[in-house]
């Protein structure tokens, strides 16, 4: 405070890695009949989160886990950072009483695309130690698990690909065709792989690994573009045509901001009963919304559609670059996935550094 | 961890009338605040509100409120007696460690004089430290004039001009006691002397804002020099819920108060400089 120094970082320093610490690395070959073993072990004390369908969902029978070898439509964000979060209850002779209750837990089939996700939420609520996020974090246990295929909407190979390197995790599994590599990325991973009495990997793994993530990463229909390009390209193109063209299609209904990995905008709001007593709770919001940018005296400082549809592309590519060193966009693919209006951000990243769109 | 978004107690004691729809609160205890800093109002079952600071540290909490939607309605309800939440301060003020020796130029819009009460206090309280300093203050009409018993007093530590931008033969039940300047804040500027080489702190309304800026622009005010505080509806005013954005920063962290010379280097510029940079 006082001092009158905005956060720049006016040279383009675009960082994919982490906080990995090497002396946490461990390395096992998981048979497939022992992954209920690993399970059990994370879930005794923990409640187990993994996709099953289309999202994250809490695990009750080990047999509901998706056996997908892609991303799930839904990531885990709602683990850390739930779409509806009890802050405190209060009654109406106003009493407070603290929401903030700490749950172990673990994610298991997080890919990289979803802890490189991560990484950038623990930027954007670690800046000021968000109390909800950080407890979460701190007490959910990380199993990524390489993928084994892509989807056409998959273009993380812009943003350091299907490899585990440099993420922030407990355990990495990696399928390979006698089980799995499971490597340790933290004192906890390690623990528990080494409780588990694993024959150890070897080189041959590991390079059965890369091979299985450059034949995966070469599934994907993207040319990386040169991250400085990216970037001058948002610092030079806010008059570029390919905003007002999105703006006119897009319906600004906000779904690309829910599915989004990194998106964390929210609402702080009182729910009260009929007696006055209720609860504050914080819920997901989003910058596509018309009374995102509204204030007192309804006056709207965002009430454009074009300035809220390019706010969202440079608050992916541009601005947290600026601040954080790193593009919030992880490639998942995502908000392609789910736009009405078939709105491609892989179009406008091509469009806006000089190339043509996809697929022309 | 403790859960910031708790608020802690403070007491109301007193209300002033400002205008017809802005009071000032006057609670029971003092916080460690700089000016130009906010706070987030909280009234259980209504929600938060960021509301400026009013007070300086060395006096008891003041809240200066205009009534315009649901928390500001509640708190202007509340009576004498009646507790409230507070979260914060948050963010960064008036940079009034760096104007020392030098000379300051305040303008104000309407209730933009609240959030610089606190600065304009301290200056007065140390005002050995400061060269000229000028406070340029419009108001709509002279019933929407806030702070005015303290206008006078300040008059005897700086030079205080008020105009307001509307008074004629259609008003006169208000204006023919309104013997000062009548226009728009900036026509102040060609009307009275502003002190050398000064620095500019404004605050008001968007549109004040950005004529004021423009205007001082014109007269040699280099972008440095000038500092507004911006306005945004800051949920969290911590940095995260991100409804303060604006170009990459937050407003409630990184400001409210910014340099416009820090605006240049922003891929999007505020609403309130639009047209001006």
């Amino acid at each position: 405070m006082g001092t009158h120094m905005p956060p720049d970082r006016p040279e383009s320093t675009v960082v994919h890695e982490g906080f990995f610490d090497e002396d946490y690395r461990a390395r096992y070959i998981l048979a497939v009949e022992e992954l209920g073993h690993l399970l059990e072990e994370i879930a005794g004390e923990r409640s187990l989160f993994a996709p099953v369908g289309d999202s994250f969902r809490r695990i009750e029978a080990l047999e509901s886990i998706s056996q997908d070898g892609v991303r799930a439509l839904f990531g885990p964000k709602k683990v850390f950072f739930p779409d509806y979060q009890e802050i405190f209850r209060f009654d109406a002779r106003g009493r407070v009483e603290d929401a903030l209750k700490p749950e172990k837990r673990a994610i298991f089939g997080a890919r990289a695309c979803d802890v490189r996700a991560l990484g950038m939420l623990d930027r954007y609520f670690g800046e000021m130690d968000e109390p909800f996020y950080k407890t979460a974090r701190e007490n959910t246990l990380v199993v990524g698990l390489t993928c084994t295929e892509s989807m056409p909407s998959c273009f993380c190979t812009q943003f350091g690909g299907l490899s585990d390197a440099g993420l922030d995790y407990d355990i990495w599994l990696t399928p390979l065709n006698d089980g799995f590599l499971a490597e340790s990325g933290s004192e906890e991973g390690k623990r528990i792989l080494a409780s588990l009495s694993l024959p150890e990997a070897d080189e041959e793994h590991l390079r059965a690994k890369e091979e299985l993530i450059k034949r995966v990463e070469e599934s994907m229909d993207w040319k990386p573009i040169p991250d400085e390009l990216i970037f001058s390209s948002m610092r030079d193109g806010l008059e570029h045509p390919v905003w007002k063209e999105i703006a006119e299609r897009c319906f600004a209904c906000g779904k690309c901001n829910m599915i989004c990995p990194t998106c964390h905008c929210y609402d702080v709001r009182d729910e009260t009963d009929l007696y006055g007593n209720g609860k504050r709770v914080r819920v997901w919001d989003a910058c596509h919304l018309f009374r995102y940018g509204l204030v007192a005296g309804d006056h709207n400082f965002r009430g454009k559609r074009l300035a809220r549809a390019q706010y969202r592309v440079y608050d992916k590519f541009y601005y947290p670059v600026e601040r954080y060193g790193r593009f919030a966009c992880t490639g998942c693919g995502r908000c392609l996935d789910v736009c009405n209006a078939d709105i491609d951000l892989r179009d406008i990243l091509k469009r806006i550094t000089g190339g043509t769109a996809h697929g022309e | 961890m403790g859960n910031s978004y708790i608020p802690s107690s403070v007491r109301l004691e007193r209300i002033e009338e400002e205008t017809d729809d802005t009071r000032t609160f006057f609670f029971d205890r003092k916080i460690d605040s700089r000016p130009g800093q906010f706070l987030e109002v909280s009234v259980l079952g209504y929600g938060e509100a960021p509301i400026s600071i009013n007070s300086s540290a060395d006096e008891n909490l003041r809240l200066t409120i205009r009534s315009v939607g649901n928390v500001t309605g509640a708190v202007h309800r509340m009576k004498p007696g009646d507790e409230m939440g507070i979260r914060g301060p948050f963010g960064r003020g008036w940079p009034l460690d760096e104007m020392e020796g030098k000379n300051l130029l305040i303008v104000a819009g309407g209730i933009g004089l609240a959030p610089l009460r606190a600065a304009i206090l301290d200056i007065i309280r140390s005002r050995e430290r400061y060269g000229n300093v000028a406070l340029f203050y419009g108001a709509r009409s002279p019933e929407l004039i806030i702070h005015k018993k303290e206008l006078g007093e300040w008059a005897k530590e700086m030079d205080v001009k008020v105009t307001v931008d509307v008074c004629d033969e259609y008003r006169k039940d208000i204006c023919s006691a309104w013997k000062g300047d009548v226009g728009v804040v900036t026509t102040l500027f060609d009307k009275y002397r502003i002190p050398e080489d000064s620095t500019a702190f404004v605050c008001g309304p968007p549109v004040m804002m950005k004529f004021a800026t423009k205007e001082l622009l014109k007269r040699g005010f280099t972008m440095d020099r000038i500092y507004v505080s911006l306005e945004r509806h800051m949920k969290c005013g911590m940095g995260m819920c991100g409804h303060c954005q604006i170009g990459g920063r937050y407003v409630c962290k990184d400001g409210p108060v910014f340099s416009v010379a820090e605006f240049v280097k922003w891929a999007e510029k505020p609403e309130e400089m639009e047209g001006v940079l």
